[in-house]
């Protein structure tokens, strides 16, 4: 097999790339950055929520991520032991992180070839940095406003976003991108609701929620709601609205990206408890 | 996790550099920018999964505040209004899914409050709901008691709910507004207003004393109905509270009694030189299902409530006992050792169409069908005894509860709680009532003034 | 333990538990005939040294036992059970007019209403023994104490294996 010149120049590229990405790794798991010194459950948690596998290249961006978060804040992070829930993301990572320029000739093989174990810091490393702008959790939730966070974590799946095209990939971010505005937001509310009951597991609400342009809730379309059995019928009512309740509370949302206010303009949020 | 090595990056980085060539063929193409508006294709669904084990809702309770402090038989209204507060507080937290804070610590409320809450001082407190109230007595000598409960997030109301009652009663508007609460809150049917009959237990093992006995849901209102001379056993409210039906060593052999609360009279359901035992009512209260032993053999009757023939239910030669009508009173449940061992079966109210329904490993005894129909509550004994549930047809068997001796589930009238009573083992074994959620948390012991068992647990009330 | 002992025993933890009852009866008390029940002997108590011929003393003093064993969930009359029911039966038959009861009990590894229904197996087996022995079963009654009357208090087999009984008394 033999190479021509611009397969010859793209291994070299390529493997330059990944010198640097490997050196570049090792360094950071041989030096941790003291910020980023948390328990390994708050990565893997965190890890989910990353929603698209943006490459280990972001993950050495980190100023970007704290965002006006004061750096006070990380001297306040608790001991990591504690966690239960994943810490409030702030957002504006997520957006900056997906929008941050990719080294272009690097990045694709890597997506193509999805190495997971690369992955894996690379999701830890944001997450870390997310984490680290904020105290893991609080005693006790003062408000539906506070635990926000904790959802992006269990219904953002890696997922194949990850290996799509370069094209596609953009439209992920996005769809990522708000996804973390909304669910984000919304979720601290919907925890906050308890609902309990034999087979509470099993419901799932559908609501269809128009917003403004300004991210303001306009009117909720529709609300749905499947698994219902006997067991569970008499949490319906209640599940439903907790479920409209949390949209409610979590309105305004913010950071939506204007330019793609018709994807958004109508959104459907599945609600479930697990 | 803990141990992840840079070896697993040495073996990615060499993967993918052996990818490399394919993958070079592709890395000229520009990636696209975020500055090109892209807008995704498939409308926007996502999934906002929350966390079912969460913590207990929290709910702010204030004494309940009264428009003119007057004097009552059951003491002012400004007393009862926090007592009121208080016997709220004491059963939302039984109930195991709410955290009450208050009366106690907070500050009180003017009548003015009650229809519009200072939402803003209390969101510092954090919790998630809000209950206010108040309590007038009236010149007729009753008590209104008002009862408000607000959403703090959102600072709407979420239900309002008025009671009238006797000021003797105060209790029982407060368990009211307790059910409301609850029912509003977590979907379920009301509970907490209702009675509980049970065997109160004093003496040593082998010569225990037992005595029939009722209280409210809470404990409160406790009174002995018989006086221990006999062994008193498996007591029954009926549907209306009127008549405890129950077993009685009374002269000298075991027999079903019914007793009237309000006369205070009794008699024996049906007279018979066979012993009688393990009543229940029918879920309209016109017929009682009884045991009876006749030559060491016992089969399932059927009675008039007021007395008559019985009609016998099964016929065989194993041991047929207990039996608990479905809600709509068509099927009866019970046990029956056919088999070999206990194991239950379900039939029609008639007697017919006899099915197993219970086959995992040890025995099962006691079952008792939910108020809701959906379940069926039992005695599970392999060794231990334990209380599970299973629907009607025998499936999905949840074990609720894990000790030496847990026996005779009893279900609140919602059918989302059961009671049980628990023994321990050895010469000071004892029985002692408690209650366990249907999601097999929350177990707690309900405070008796001694100890006890076989409690079965009445409607709400009338 | 002897069997006299034993009944003495049994008679005053029920004498006791009898003036036990009577202070703690309430003003509720229901009208019903509460004429106070005794497991195993009213009569003598354990008082008198004196047996008198066709009492309770004189009954336990003159068979072989006044209570037989089972296994567990069981109900057979063994043959150790059969020579303790024949010695009763050769003992009823010298006095024709004492009735007796049968007492049925389980262990504590039932269920309360099941081992209702198991202590009335047990007496039953017991009293139709009798029966076949010639005692007119007329003069037998049974009643069932399940698992309310233990007469070892341990929870274990050896306790257990002494719970699951018939045992004879006369009525006086």
């Amino acid at each position: 097999m033999t190479l021509d010149k611009t397969e010859a120049t793209g291994l070299s590229v390529a493997i330059a790339a990944h010198i640097i990405l490997f050196a570049l790794l090792s360094f950071q798991l041989s030096h941790p950055d003291p910020h980023f010194d948390n328990p390994p459950m708050a990565v893997e948690i965190i890890a989910e929520a990353a929603p698209v596998a943006t490459a280990p290249e972001i993950s050495d961006a980190p100023p970007a991520a704290r965002l006006g978060d004061p750096d006070s804040d990380e001297a306040e992070v608790p001991p990591p032991r504690p966690i239960v829930e994943p810490p409030k993301p702030p957002k504006p990572v997520m957006r900056e992180a997906v929008r941050a320029p990719r080294p272009s000739p690097g990045a694709p093989p890597q997506r193509r070839v999805v190495p997971t174990p690369e992955r894996t810091p690379a999701r830890q490393t944001s997450a870390q940095q997310r984490s680290a702008t904020r105290p893991v959790r609080d005693p006790r939730p003062s408000g539906a406003l506070d635990g926000i966070a904790a959802g992006v974590a269990r219904d953002a799946r890696p997922n194949a976003r990850s290996v799509a095209p370069p094209a596609a990939q953009s439209a992920a971010a996005i769809r990522a991108d708000i996804r973390v505005s909304i669910n984000a937001e919304v979720r601290g509310p919907w925890n906050g609701c308890r609902v309990t009951g034999v087979d509470v597991d099993q419901l799932k609400t559908t609501i269809v929620f128009r917003l403004t342009e300004v991210g303001g809730l306009e009117r909720i379309a529709s609300v749905n709601t499947s698994g219902v059995n006997d067991s569970n019928r008499p949490q319906v009512q209640r599940f439903e609205e907790c479920a409209r309740r949390a949209i409610q509370l979590a309105a305004p949302f913010a950071n939506l990206p204007q330019e793609n206010y018709s994807y958004w303009q109508t959104y459907t949020l599945d609600f479930e408890k697990r | 996790m803990t141990n992840r090595t840079p070896i697993a990056f040495v073996i990615a980085a060499v993967l993918s550099v052996l990818t490399t060539p394919l993958a070079a063929q592709i890395a000229p193409v520009p990636a696209p920018t975020a500055a090109q508006p892209v807008t995704p294709t498939p409308p926007p669904r996502e999934t906002v999964t929350g966390d079912l084990a969460q913590e207990r809702t929290s709910v702010i309770i204030t004494t309940f505040a009264t428009p003119a402090v007057t004097a009552t038989p059951a003491g002012t209204t400004a007393v009862l209004g926090r007592q009121i507060a208080e016997v709220i507080a004491a059963d939302l937290e039984r109930s195991g899914l709410y955290a009450p804070r208050g009366p106690d610590g907070l500050r009180a409320i003017s009548m003015g409050e009650v229809t519009a809450p200072a939402f803003a001082g209390w969101r510092g407190t954090g919790a998630e709901s809000l209950v206010h109230g108040f309590v007038r007595a009236d010149t007729a000598g009753n008590l209104t008691v008002g009862c408000y409960l607000y959403d703090m997030a959102l600072g709407s109301e979420l239900t309002r709910n008025g009671f009238v009652v006797q000021p003797r009663d105060w209790r029982r508007a407060a368990h009211r507004c307790a059910d409301a609460i609850y029912s509003r809150l977590s979907g379920e049917a009301p509970f907490f207003d209702s009675r509980i009959a049970y065997i109160a237990e004093t003496g040593p093992k082998d010569a225990r004393i037992k005595r029939l006995a009722i209280m409210d849901s809470d404990g409160a209102n406790h009174r002995f109905i018989t006086n221990g001379q006999s062994i008193a056993l498996t007591p029954r409210f009926s549907p209306d509270y009127s008549r405890i039906v129950y077993v009685s060593y009374a002269g000298q052999r075991v027999r079903v009694y019914v007793y009237d609360v309000g006369s205070g009279s009794q008699r024996i359901i049906y007279e018979s030189s066979n012993t009688t035992f393990a009543p229940r009512w029918s879920p309209d209260g016109r017929f009682i299902l009884f045991s009876m032993a006749a030559a060491g053999n016992t089969d399932i009757y059927r009675i008039p409530a007021a007395g008559g023939t019985p009609r016998r239910l099964t016929d065989g030669p194993g041991i047929e006992v207990g039996g608990s009508y479905s809600p709509d009173g068509t099927r009866i449940v019970f046990e029956s050792d056919r088999s070999g061992a206990q194991q239950i079966y379900v039939m029609n109210a008639d007697g017919s169409d006899q099915q197993r329904i219970s086959f995992g490993g040890g025995r099962y005894a006691t079952p008792e069908w939910s108020p809701r129909g959906d379940l069926i509550a039992f005695t599970r004994i392999s060794g231990n005894f334990r209380i599970g549930v299973m629907t009607p047809s025998g499936g999905s068997e949840r074990l609720l509860t894990d000790s030496w001796q847990d026996e005779a589930p009893t279900w609140a009238p919602n059918g989302r709680i059961i009671q049980f009573f628990r023994t321990t083992q050895g010469r000071d074994g004892r029985s002692q009532i408690f209650q366990v959620d249907l999601t097999g948390v929350n177990l707690r012991r309900l405070p008796t003034p001694v100890d006890g068992s076989d409690p079965s647990w009445g409607p709400v009330l009338p | 333990m002897g069997k006299l002992t034993q009944a003495m025993v049994m008679g005053m933890a029920l004498v006791a538990v009898a003036g036990c009852s009577r202070n703690r009866a309430p003003a509720e008390l229901p009208p019903v005939d509460e004429s106070s029940y005794n497991t195993g002997t009213t009569s003598t108590g354990g008082v008198s040294n004196a047996v008198v011929p066709g009492s309770q003393q004189d009954f336990v003093a003159s068979i072989s036992s006044d209570t037989i064993y089972f296994d567990t969930d069981r109900y057979n009359v063994d043959d150790i059970d059969r020579a303790a029911l024949a010695s009763q039966a050769q003992w009823l038959a010298r006095y024709p007019n004492v009735r007796i009861t049968v007492e049925g009990h389980a262990d504590e590894r039932g269920t309360r209403d099941y081992n209702l229904a198991l202590g009335e197996r047990r007496a039953n087996a017991a009293r139709n023994y009798l029966a076949s022995l010639g005692v007119d079963a007329a003069r037998i009654s049974v009643v069932s104490f399940g698992k309310e009357r233990p007469i070892a208090l341990g929870s274990d087999e050896a306790s257990w294996a002494q719970n699951r009984r018939a045992v004879t008394v006369t009525v006086q």
